[in-house]
């Protein structure tokens, strides 16, 4: 709960648990009632699918971006 | 029906077969007892109740050309960070195994007892003395002191009693990175 993740070249630092109820958010489940009660393994699959969305989101934003300038 | 009664971890009965509680080893000292998680949310306000406890230490103020401002380098406020950082983290495991124990299932009959009491009396007289928690019942005691002292005969079985709970608790980073790696190709170049 004292582990903080630190975002590559930015510095800005933040809490393991903002990516888990972020995860749980964009997986459409309640944090108290579905998330919470959920063994951590599949919350685990819930927090990896999140995050290797993200990192594909950004990286097709990359590549438009690029593709208009 | 008493198939029911018996799989519903012991806290609520909805009417639906839960699975039963999956069984710790301590490797050891052999002993197997029953774990239950201790979710994100519970650990959340753990996590706030020490930090109201133990206030994190703030930054000196110094006059500079554009006013007061912190100094976050100053070598004694990095010092007590280091402190606050090292007492906080305690705090969180202590009470952690405590609620893990609590929480956990196990039989304590006369062999238990026995054990609990030898490891007592040893502890005693090698300076260590055991108090009894007066917040918890003569049962709870005895069940914590018989988790964590007498079925963890290590440090490594504390450990590993410890990370068994949190692997069933909260998605540990070790777990998202195996399951990122069954479903993620590489990234293009």
């Amino acid at each position: 709960m004292f582990e903080f993740r630190q975002i590559p070249r930015s510095g800005v630092r933040y809490n393991i648990m903002l990516e888990w109820f972020l995860a749980a958010r964009w997986a459409g489940l309640n944090w108290f009632d579905e998330f919470d009660q959920l063994d951590g393994e599949d919350m685990a699959f819930v927090v990896a699918a999140y995050r290797t969305n993200m990192q594909i989101e950004a990286v097709v934003q990359y590549f438009a971006h690029k593709r208009r300038k | 029906m008493s198939q029911l009664m018996e799989h519903v971890n012991g806290t609520r009965q909805q009417g639906r077969v839960v699975p039963p509680l999956p069984e710790h080893t301590f490797k050891d000292s052999g002993i197997t007892i029953k774990i239950r998680k201790v979710g994100p949310t519970t650990q959340q306000r753990l996590a706030q109740a020490i930090m109201k406890e133990l206030p994190e230490p703030t930054p000196p103020t110094v006059e500079t050309e554009l006013g007061a401002e912190t100094n976050a380098a100053d070598p004694a406020y990095l010092a007590a960070m280091e402190v606050w950082n090292t007492q906080t983290r305690n705090e969180l495991t202590q009470r952690l195994l405590l609620i893990a124990a609590l929480e956990a299932e196990v039989t304590i009959d006369d062999a238990a007892r026995a054990d609990i009491a030898r490891k007592k009396r040893h502890l005693k007289l090698i300076g260590i003395p055991v108090e009894d928690n007066p917040d918890l019942t003569e049962a709870e005691n005895e069940k914590v002191f018989y988790i964590l002292h007498v079925a963890a005969g290590t440090p490594e079985d504390l450990g590993e009693f410890s990370q068994a709970v949190m692997r069933r608790s909260v998605p540990t980073e070790e777990a998202v990175q195996s399951q990122i790696a069954t479903f993620q190709r590489d990234l293009p170049e």
